[in-house]
């Protein structure tokens, strides 16, 4: 135990006093984060030149608190009047009016309230809807009789910029994860064969085991704060991509549980211990880092199709897929953004990643063993 | 004195690639590299194994440094299987050859650090045989230069400090000299007979004879994988030179083309 920690700390020294490897190791996070804040700006640009533009609200039975509202909105904005509620709604999904508004008296013993209908995929009706419910919720203490505020958010399921994201981010973050493991893995398994510098270790009366071990656990650690950069870089850039491209950050909603953070976090370290177990056999098998990180590249394809299988993840998440290591990372991101990650599949994925890791040092000390995989030329 | 080394009809063999088969032009699979060799290495001597380029001398050490399988045969390093518990025969051991690098991104003071944890060498002790190494070796003037701005013979000298942080009894070296300038090289051979003076027991390889004339105590002679004759060095040349020797035993082995 005590050369494996000898093991890892010289690794960790090696990959974090390095700035090349630093670079590679966090270059890409930081990119991530400048291109999207960019694009963001750009497209948010895009969408908001049109300043003078009129928001249409559509309102059913006026009065005078809502006149009152209207009062206050800064916003340039055209009342329009319905008779019922039917007609405005119909006029809402056709896109007539941007926001609707109608005043519901309170059934036996309910209260009165303000319905307000919007679009938080529509980036004018989510706009409206930022600027009206405040004030609507601000003065409601101000007017009699005390009324409750419910908004109903139509945005379903089928819009696409939310389906999109579903579908993207967990392949997003799996080739993160494993950009993180190929920056470090090739080098130091693969390279140090190919300079000759393993043998000076496996002269050591070290178990091979150990060396195996410990270069798993060093790698892991490495590509893990790898991936925490590059994952910060995506989750802080999209909100300013999301919102001005159609104010997808009300339907993708981050805010998450501590739980759900919790989740995710154990998820993702278990990831990238499975991503570097793989690339670390890989590179164990491949003579130089160039013929590693060939071999690595059907694994980032084959990563990328998994990733993008979140789309098929429906609402109904069968818990026992999470017992397929890889795959239960999409099952459990997908889960997280859909808010029904349970308890149970961070379990099993747990479970079957810890499996795959034990599997796959097992592998890993054999190969280390191997004289024909050590001094392969 | 104790046998601390004792090498049994060690066989090894090579399956060969297609790559491979065509540099050692021929057509056969597999090559044997050692060939049924036996010999023995006592305490306080230096070894020498003396043969042409890829006569297995390179491999034999390698299997008794454990790096790599005999197929039959067996090492026992102070009674130790090199079969059985390699770990223990590694502790016992240090191993100098060029396959075995040192990381360029290092320094000489951190790397002997490190593998002086790894065989779990005592701080206090590990820190005074450090300074003496680096001393006798002038690593003292570039301790904190990574390894990858020093020059060839510089690399030499840590690569030799590093392979003994621990203190082996049997110190292995494959081709000590080979490619060190003739300073480094008096350095090496004399630190050698230091080290046989302190009852080390010494193995080296080479294909120099005047280095086994000037530093070995026994000799054997290696041809084409099989041990010709293992002996005292005197023994062996019975008054002539070396050189001649060998090559009456050359000739008689394979044949008068050489
Ligand atoms: N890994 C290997 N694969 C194939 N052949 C090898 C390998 N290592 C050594 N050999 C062959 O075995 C023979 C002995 O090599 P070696 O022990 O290095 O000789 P020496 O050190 O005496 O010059 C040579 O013919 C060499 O080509
Ligand atoms: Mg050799």
């Amino acid at each position: 135990m005590r050369n494996v920690l000898i093991i890892i700390k010289k690794e960790l020294k090696r990959f974090f006093t390095d700035r090349r490897m630093l670079l590679a190791l966090f270059l890409p996070g930081i990119v991530i984060y400048l291109v999207y804040s960019l694009m963001g700006n750009f497209i948010g640009g895009a969408v908001s030149t049109d300043k003078n533009y009129c928001y249409q609200i559509g309102v059913v039975e006026s009065s005078e608190d809502l006149d009152f509202v209207f009062e206050r909105v800064s916003l340039k904005n055209e009342k329009v009047e319905f008779s019922d509620v039917e007609t405005a709604k119909e006029s809402f999904s056709n896109g007539d009016v941007d926001l609707v508004i109608y005043y519901q008296k309170g059934h036996s013993g309910s209260m009165d309230s303000y319905e307000i209908f919007y679009n938080s995929a529509d980036v004018k009706s989510t706009t409206a809807y930022a600027e009206f419910a405040p004030i609507l919720s601000a003065i409601s203490a101000e007017i009699t009789p005390i009324f409750i505020l419910s908004a109903t958010d139509v945005a379903t399921e089928e819009d696409v910029s939310m389906y999109v994201m579903k579908m993207v981010l967990p392949m997003l973050i799996m080739t993160m994860l494993l950009s993180g493991c190929l920056a470090v893995a090739p080098e130091s398994i693969a390279g140090e064969k190919e300079r000759g510098t393993i043998a000076t270790l496996l002269i050591t009366p070290i178990k091979r085991s150990y060396i195996a071990i410990g270069k798993v656990i060093a790698l892991s650690i490495t590509a893990l704060s790898s991936a925490i950069v590059s994952f910060f870089g995506l989750v802080l850039s999209i909100p300013k991509l999301a919102s001005s491209a159609g104010g997808m950050q009300m339907s993708l909603n981050f805010n998450f549980s501590f739980l759900d953070y919790l989740g995710l976090f154990i998820v993702i370290l278990f990831t990238v211990m499975c991503f570097t177990i793989i690339l670390s056999i890989i590179s164990t098998i491949a003579k130089s880092v160039k013929e590693a990180s060939s071999y690595a590249l059907p694994v980032m394809i084959l990563v990328m199709i998994v990733g993008l299988s979140g789309m098929l993840v429906g609402e109904t998440v069968n818990e026992f897929l999470c017992l397929i290591p890889i795959y239960n990372t999409v099952q459990c991101i997908s889960a997280v953004f859909s808010k029904n990650l349970t308890a149970l599949m961070v379990a099993l994925t747990v479970i079957s990643d810890l499996v795959f890791i034990v599997v796959g040092v097992v592998v890993m000390a054999k190969l280390f063993n191997s004289e024909r995989v050590m001094f392969s030329k | 004195m104790q046998e601390t080394l004792i090498v049994q009809n060690l066989v090894k063999t090579f399956e060969l690639s297609k790559k491979q088969q065509k540099i050692e032009r021929t057509k056969l699979k597999i090559k044997v590299a050692v060939d049924g060799l036996s010999f023995t290495a006592k305490e306080g001597e230096i070894y020498g194994l003396l043969g042409p380029n890829g006569a297995g001398k390179t491999t034999t050490l390698r299997i008794i440094s454990t790096l790599i399988k005999p197929n039959s045969g067996e090492v026992f390093v102070l009674g130790k299987s090199v079969i059985k518990e390699p770990e223990k025969v590694r502790s016992e051991i240090g191993f100098l050859t060029s396959e075995l690098k040192l990381e360029d991104f290092f320094t000489p003071n951190y790397l002997y650090d490190y593998f002086s944890d790894l065989h779990g060498v005592e701080k206090s002790v590990s820190e005074k045989r450090k300074t003496e190494l680096f001393k006798k070796f002038g690593i003292d003037k570039f301790a904190e230069v990574k390894i990858a701005d020093l020059s060839t013979g510089m690399k030499q000298k840590v690569s030799l400090v590093v392979s003994i942080v621990h203190d082996p009894k049997v110190v292995i070296f494959d081709e000590p000299t080979n490619g060190l300038d003739v300073l480094t090289a008096k350095t090496v051979t004399d630190f050698l007979i230091d080290l046989k003076n302190q009852g080390k027991t010494i193995i080296i390889s080479t294909h120099i004879f005047s280095l086994v004339e000037k530093i070995c105590d026994r000799v054997g002679i290696i041809i084409n994988g099989k041990m010709i004759v293992s002996d005292a060095l005197q023994t062996v040349t019975g008054g002539k030179s070396l050189e001649d020797v060998f090559f009456d035993i050359y000739k008689k082995e394979v044949g008068e083309d050489a």
